[in-house]
C-alpha cells in the first residue's frame, strides 16, 4: 500500500492542475458565450435590437423581460466609440459596457460609462 | 469559477452600478417556491428609482400563460396606500397583482433594482428592507 501512496498523490496533484487550467481557459473556448451569441445578430459598431425573451427562448439568458434590449458589439481598434441617441427622459435608459470575452479580463475594470 | 460559468451560459450580468438582482427560490420559511401553491410577496421594496420582478421556472425561462404576464415593474404594480405592495403568485388567477406560475413545481423570483443607492450595491449600507415571501396554501 505504501508503494502506491506517492503515485496516487502525484496523480491527484496532476489531476488538480489539469482541472484548474481547464477551468481558467474555458472562457476562451466558450462558443456559447455572450459575444458569440451576439455576433450573429448585428455587425460590429452598429446597434441592433435583440428579440424580447419568451417562454420558448431568449437571445441572452437572464435578460429582464420588462426592458427592450439592444446591443452593440464595439471594436475600438479604429478609434474611440461615440454613442448618440434621442434623449428619452421619461424612460429608464441604461448603457453598460462589457469588456470583450468576460472571464479573460476578470481583474480589469470595465470601461467607463458615458454620462447620463 | 464564476467567470467560466458565465461565459458558458452566455449571460451578461447586471453591472453593479446599473442594477442589482435578488433571486429567490425559497420562501421566508426556507421552503422551495412551489408554483402549485399560492405564494404571496408583500411589504416594502428596497429603495430604487425603478424595479422589476420576474417569475421564471427553475431553468430561468419565462412561464407560458394566456395573460402573457411574466412579471411586474414598479410602474405597473398596484400599490397599497401605505407604500407597500402585494403580489400573489399561483396557478389560478387571483385578485390584485397576480403572477401565473403555470403550476410549475419549482419557480424562481428575480427582483432587479435599477438605480438603487450605491450603498446597497457595495453593501456599505444596512441590509435593504425586503418584502416578505410566504407560501399561503398548497393543494
Amino acid at each position: 500500500m505504501k508503494k502506491l501512496a506517492l503515485p496516487i498523490a502525484v496523480g491527484l496533484v496532476l489531476a488538480g492542475i489539469v482541472h484548474l487550467v481547464s477551468v481558467l481557459i474555458m472562457p476562451n473556448f466558450a462558443e456559447r458565450d455572450a459575444y458569440s451569441r451576439l455576433s450573429v445578430i448585428g455587425s460590429t459598431n452598429t446597434v441592433a435590437q435583440i428579440d424580447d425573451p419568451t417562454p420558448f427562448g431568449a437571445v441572452l439568458p437572464a435578460t429582464d423581460p420588462a426592458f427592450v434590449t439592444a446591443v452593440c458589439l464595439y471594436d475600438l481598434g479604429d478609434g474611440p466609440l461615440r454613442l448618440q441617441g434621442a434623449d428619452h427622459r421619461r424612460l429608464h435608459l441604461g448603457v453598460v459596457l462589457y469588456p470583450p470575452r468576460p472571464g479573460l479580463l476578470r481583474h480589469q475594470r470595465p470601461l467607463g460609462r458615458p454620462p447620463r | 469559477m464564476r467567470c467560466a460559468s458565465l461565459a458558458r451560459a452566455g449571460e451578461l450580468p447586471l453591472e453593479q452600478a446599473d442594477g442589482l438582482a435578488f433571486i429567490a427560490n425559497t420562501d421566508d420559511g426556507g421552503n422551495a417556491l412551489d408554483g402549485r401553491c399560492d405564494i404571496r410577496l408583500s411589504g416594502k421594496l428596497p429603495q430604487a428609482r425603478f424595479w422589476t420582478l420576474t417569475l421564471t421556472d427553475s431553468r430561468g425561462r419565462l412561464i407560458d400563460n394566456a395573460a402573457n404576464r411574466f412579471g411586474f415593474t414598479s410602474a405597473e404594480a398596484v400599490w397599497n396606500g401605505d407604500g407597500t405592495v402585494d403580489i400573489a403568485l399561483g396557478p389560478r388567477s387571483r385578485a390584485g397583482n397576480w403572477l401565473p406560475t403555470g403550476a410549475r413545481d419549482r419557480v424562481v423570483l428575480t427582483l432587479r433594482l435599477y438605480d438603487a443607492p450605491v450603498g446597497i450595491a457595495t453593501r456599505t449600507s444596512d441590509a435593504p428592507e425586503m418584502p416578505a415571501l410566504v407560501t399561503e396554501r398548497c393543494p
